[in-house]
């Protein structure tokens, strides 16, 4: 039976355990709170996990589910509380410590880096007990996923694969990681009926082993079909919790909404109006050949499961996303609709990511009423302080927004009253259609009513409302009508008696496709049949060495003496230097950082061994070594001024290039410290032509890319710099990844250092700056992604080559030293354009 | 099972809310003025004015000023046009480039014989503005991060000074030199034209609607798109109008230098985006302040005069000026906004997922 919290209980000073709960649960959280900026997401929640249960929690949207597992998984700290698990009482919990010690999650939006392959994400999630060795891994993952009937290649990228298959990827992960507790995050959101049903037979599985499942979910069928228990969450409290057993799918709604339906909704539209905005035969990228017309007066839905092509088709109608088709506004033709096209004729669109997509985050309530509506503000074209000020209190006049002033930064606000805002901004603007995507996503139940009726003012203004909403008991009670969509076209439009929520999800789920089949082969998941060109091996460094090796065939056709021995060994012992400046980028770039300091390093490198020059190897050593300690101690400044301080990396790295510049300058004002005759010669040794250093610095590039392609810390480097919230997730500690990152980066650059003052045996402060840019030059040729996560080290050893081909084979060609650096800009901006410009054509590109 | 005993105060708060309404008090002076963003650059610029007569006797003299204020206008100039790039959420790391390629083209070509002065003036302000309109499409229309395109913009115009100036540098006409150092009411000239661009630039700003409307496509790009404005045209003019400016400091410093080296740019790289910072311009992007820019780069210059009593040595001062600008930047980001943005550059999507992470991560 249900034991609703009495409302003292949520008062009572220090929360016990969960009422209720016997001794020996396998997780508890005791007295969790987490206040955000302006928002209480959780108040004094207590929640027992026992041994072979299944625990829902329940809540609407914005009831703080996901606050909840968040912070039971780690990657969320809580404001107070305590966290029982594996005997272990913490005030927080680390997301890798939670895997280890037998805590798996599947987050609703599948928290796996995309620039990882599925192997190598596989490897990241598993505790370390479970873990495979790399050279077993992707076989070992391919008949994972065999047995448990998946059919996903395994060495794909996770950017590659449907939030499907990702979604069932980190299901594979937590199955696979013989989990103590399994939290499952709205696992069904993304998977069809076939899908849901093996998970819940696999979830039973993990039951009869004496695991429990924390089960996070707004469908109450599902609840009713595995939950064994409950606690049900809304605005942040736990309002009720108990045994699910005996209840009806009714009176969990009842103890979910709070409310009973008819009481919170506005009465619904008399009549019908006339046809605001009609579509015909719509396409774009995940919706096809949509028809649909919005009354002035009436407030229409749209439906389906998340991903079914209702999100792009609602940015379609307020021209944020393209599309083909036509489309008419109150009988006028709408053509190439583009966003400011929409707001001129008067769709006006709130997205539902509002702080992403709607709001000016850190600017004013006024500012942000007044946004859209300039025109009216400054009639003059001039700045009008005090009409500003009579507009706001006008548009939010009738509207409960809780500010303290309307010069309050609008994020400091409640949900409630920041869509308030937003709602009255758009009713300034007098409006013909009114697009509102999510239009109570993390808004409390008081302000949620306020929010229905002013929807439904604004129809009966003439106004035609169209909503997106993934509640469908929001749908069935505030709309006239509603449109559902499965797989990007209408499945079903729904009115009347007909508009029900069971209707709508019942529509919605209708046919979904699948994943999960009876028998999979282990060996077709592991071919590399239809992988990408670029994840086919070294592609980019074969064709990087054959271009130098090309151009250093036209010049010597041009300049015969440009093969000669000499011109060959400087071209290739310098290309040493830019080979290790190259990757010292790199390994900061991979962990979506930038360093600026690399140039100034290597001069201050190069000027500490200059006072090692004239001894013997001994002291040569000792300089040596005293250079890449200086290298890696600028590494530790700016790992810790990116790490600790939160100063941007650009910054962070001028900073400190400009400061290790100047001790270089101090150390050697003049150039000087000339290295003796013997060392050079020593140094300059060649192993059949090829230069020792040069030697040396692909050795350190075969090793980096062994490091970041096979190794954990690899996996952290990708899986940080490629999303670092995902990785966090997934246990990765990004600060250290950043910190370890720019550690090396400092090193490799000391490294080049002591390079170059063996091929100019003269320490020389000011001689190195233009490795910076050289080396930002290397990444970007290589291939490697400038946003960060992924790019071979071979790859940035190959465009070093290269790169010092050109600078070898300039002054042979007789070209002024001017195009040394306009090759270099022209370089990055072609290699870096390029794979934009294509991904942004796939992107624009609608099916034909 | 009762509902209602299920339900805490909720319900309760959902009529406070619907009936009495909590006032919205209207806002106190006091308020504004501690709101304003180049408050703490004010404070700092006045206590650093007035502990410096203390630290160096004669640091504040009139000699002292009017050898420092030219060099703090130019750093002026080139940082507003720098607020106007970090305020659109970049970073404008070409304006070395500009600064010498603005230079060495009007020492070249300012002679009589070339191309005269005046149109000299126009090609070295014309020519750096082309270089920030490529930055600023290609930002603008392939999302690369700025980082990279300005560096490689920056390399473009070094490429250029090689180009123009053939590997030397030039000597300016004196007419110019004249001008650079010449005084108007006493006050060095570029002080006069540092302080008409800040006020020309801050009332563009912040008294009419394409002002407004950068500020609001600086604070949120996705938003701003959303309410229909055409984000992509106010990203490049900031970047055209950075280059333009660290031009117009070009063609000034070359008249206050005489002869302006290849390399003349490079020290205003770092002092361009200190003085932003301290000035209260938030990295994020967003809101700017070129007032307290401009407070920024007196700052930084008067921290100049007083580090050049204690050392002589060049390598020496740029040592002290970085730490003290590191640590600056660090009690701003650390006060007040965040960086999420920024860091983002170099990653992917704006503002979203760093707001995230900055939330996860503890």
């Amino acid at each position: 039976m249900v034991v609703p919290a009495a409302p003292a209980a949520s008062d009572a000073p220090a929360a016990s355990p969960a009422p209720g709960a016997p001794g020996g649960a396998l997780l508890t959280l005791s007295g969790i709170t987490k206040q955000y900026p302006g928002v209480r997401a959780l108040d004094d929640v207590s929640v027992a996990v026992l041994p072979g249960e299944v625990h829902a929690i329940l809540g609407e949207n914005g009831a703080g589910k996901s606050t909840l597992v968040g912070i039971a998984a780690g990657s969320v700290v809580p404001t107070t509380g305590t966290i029982d698990f594996g005997g272990v009482s913490a005030p927080r919990m680390h997301p890798r410590d939670a895997r280890e010690r037998g805590l798996a999650i599947v987050y609703q939006i599948p928290a796996l880096a995309p620039s990882l392959t599925v192997v190598d994400a596989m490897l990241l999630l598993l505790p370390d007990a479970v873990r495979p060795r790399r050279r077993e891994a992707t076989r070992w993952t391919a008949e994972l996923f065999a047995r448990l009937g998946l059919e996903i290649d395994v060495r794909r990228r996770v950017s590659a694969i449907s939030q499907r298959d990702a979604h069932l990827v980190e299901i594979a992960a937590a199955l696979a990681s013989d989990p103590t507790v399994l939290v499952l995050d709205e696992p069904t959101e993304a998977l069809g009926a076939d899908e849901t049903a093996w998970l819940f037979e696999q979830v039973r599985g993990l039951l009869a082993r004496g695991a429990a499942v924390v089960y996070i979910t707004h469908r109450i069928p599902e609840v009713l079909e595995i939950g064994d228990r409950m606690t049900v969450l809304r605005d942040g409290r736990v309002v009720g919790r108990g045994d699910v057993e005996g209840l009806t799918a009714d009176e969990i709604v009842e103890l979910i909404v709070g409310r009973s339906l008819e009481t919170t909704f506005p009465a619904k539209a008399a009549g019908e109006g006339a046809e605001v905005l009609t579509v015909e035969g719509l396409t774009g990228r995940a919706f096809r050949e949509v028809s649909f017309a919005a009354r002035g007066g009436e407030i229409v839905g749209l439906a389906g499961v998340e991903g079914n092509g209702q999100r792009e088709f609602m940015k379609a109608l307020a021209g944020s996303v393209r599309a083909a088709g036509g489309m008419r506004l109150n009988g006028r033709e709408l053509r190439g609709l583009t966003a400011k096209r929409a707001a001129g004729s008067g769709i006006v669109y709130l997205p539902g990511d509002r702080i992403g997509e709607a709001m000016f985050g850190q600017l004013s309530v006024r500012e942000n009423v007044i946004a859209p509506n300039l025109g009216q503000a400054m009639p003059a074209g001039v700045v009008a302080p005090r009409t500003e000020e009579r507009l706001v209190h006008q548009a939010i006049g009738g509207l409960a927004v809780k500010t303290p002033t309307i010069e309050t930064p609008i994020t400091s606000l409640s949900g409630g009253s920041q869509q308030k805002v937003l709602l009255a901004r758009a009713r300034l603007g007098s409006p013909a259609v009114l697009l509102v995507e999510d239009p109570t996503q993390g808004v409390d139940a008081g302000a949620r009513v306020e929010i229905y009726s002013f929807l439904r003012a604004m129809a009966d203004d003439g106004v035609a409302v169209v909503i997106l909403s993934t509640d469908a008991v929001e749908l069935e009670g505030l709309c006239d009508r509603v449109v559902v969509f499965s797989r990007g076209r209408v499945q079903a439009e729904l009115a009347g008696s007909a508009l029900t929520e069971r209707a709508i999800t019942g529509a919605a789920v209708l046919a979904t496709e699948t994943s999960i089949s009876e028998e999979t082969d282990a060996a077709e998941l592991t071919s590399k049949k239809g992988l990408p060109l670029t994840q086919r091996g070294e592609v980019q460094t074969v064709a990087l060495v054959l271009i130098s090796v090309a151009l250093a065939a036209v010049t010597t056709g041009i300049a015969p003496s440009f093969l000669s021995p000499l011109s060959m060994g400087q071209l290739l012992a310098s290309a040493a230097i830019l080979v290790l400046v190259g990757l010292a980028q790199l390994v900061v770039v991979i962990t979506g950082g930038i360093d600026l300091s690399i140039g100034s390093v290597v001069a201050l490198s190069a000027v500490i061994l200059s006072f090692f020059g004239e001894g013997g190897p001994g002291l040569l050593a000792l300089g040596v070594v005293l250079a890449l300690v200086a290298g890696a101690v600028v590494g530790v400044v700016n790992g810790i001024l990116v790490t600790r301080l939160g100063m941007p990396p650009v910054i962070a790295t001028l900073v400190s290039s400009i400061a290790v510049l100047g001790i270089a300058q101090l150390l050697r004002p003049q150039p000087g410290g000339q290295a003796s005759a013997d060392l050079m010669t020593a140094l300059g040794t060649a192993v059949a032509g090829v230069p020792l250093v040069l030697v040396v610095a692909v050795l350190v590039a075969v090793l980096l890319w062994f490091v970041l392609a096979n190794t954990g810390l690899g996996r952290g480097f990708r899986a940080a710099g490629s999303d670092a919230v995902k990785a966090t997730r997934m246990g990765v500690d990004v600060g250290r990844m950043r910190l370890v990152a720019t550690i090396g980066s400092g090193t490799l650059a000391a490294i080049a250092g002591v390079v170059l003052y063996t091929r100019t045996g003269l320490g020389d402060a000011g001689a190195a700056q233009a490795f910076t840019l050289t080396s930002v030059t290397a990444i970007v040729i290589a291939g490697v992604s400038i946003f960060g996560g992924s790019g071979s080290a071979l790859a940035v050893a190959a465009a070093a080559l290269m790169l010092q081909t050109i600078t070898s084979a300039l002054p042979f060609l007789g070209v002024n030293l001017s195009w040394q650096y306009w090759l270099q800009g022209i370089f990055v901006l072609v290699a870096a354009v390029l794979p934009m410009a294509l991904r942004l054509r796939r992107r624009r590109a609608i099916p034909e | 099972m009762s509902i209602d005993s299920a339900r805490p105060p909720a319900g309760p708060a959902a009529v406070a809310e619907g009936g009495g309404r909590p006032p919205i008090k209207p806002v106190t002076p006091w308020a504004r003025v501690a709101s304003w963003p180049a408050a703490r650059a004010f404070v700092a610029v006045a206590v650093l004015f007035a502990i410096s007569p203390l630290i160096a006797p004669g640091s504040v003299s009139a000699t002292a000023m009017s050898s420092m204020l030219p060099f703090a206008a130019l750093t002026a100039v080139v940082a507003v046009g720098q607020t106007l790039v970090i305020m659109q959420g970049g970073l404008d790391l070409s304006v070395a480039g500009a600064i010498t390629l603005g230079a060495l083209i009007v020492a070249k070509f300012g002679g009589p014989d070339q191309l005269g002065l005046g149109l000299a003036i126009v090609v070295a302000l014309v020519v750096p503005a082309l270089f920030g309109l490529l930055s600023g499409l290609v930002i603008a229309l392939f999302g690369l991060p700025p980082l990279v395109v300005t560096i490689a913009s920056n390399a473009l115009m070094v490429g250029t000074v090689q180009a123009v100036s053939g590997g030397y540098g030039g000597q300016v006409v004196d007419s110019l030199s004249q001008f650079s150092l010449s005084r108007w009411l006493g006050i060095p000239v570029l002080a006069i034209i540092a302080t008409i661009v800040v006020l020309v630039v801050h009332v563009l700003l912040k008294a009419i609607r394409v002002g407004r409307r950068f500020e609001l496509v600086g604070a949120n790009p996705r938003a701003a798109r959303t309410i229909g404005f055409s984000t992509n045209a106010y990203v490049v003019g900031a970047y055209t109008l950075s280059a333009l400016l660290a031009a117009a400091c070009g063609v000034l410093l070359a008249g206050l230098l005489r002869s302006p080296t290849l390399t003349a740019g490079d020290a205003y790289l770092l002092p361009s985006i200190a003085a932003v910072v301290l000035g209260g311009t938030a990295l994020t992007g967003g809101k700017g302040s070129v007032v307290g820019t401009a407070l920024g780069a007196l700052f930084l210059g008067q921290l100049g005069q007083l580090v050049q009593t204690f050392t002589q040595t060049t390598a020496a001062q740029n040592i002290i000026q970085a730490v003290i600008i590191a640590v600056g930047i660090v009690v701003q980001i650390k006060l007040g906004g965040n960086t999420s943005r920024l860091r983002a550059m170099v990653t992917r999507s704006p503002s979203k997922k760093s707001t995230a992470l900055n939330e996860e991560s503890s």
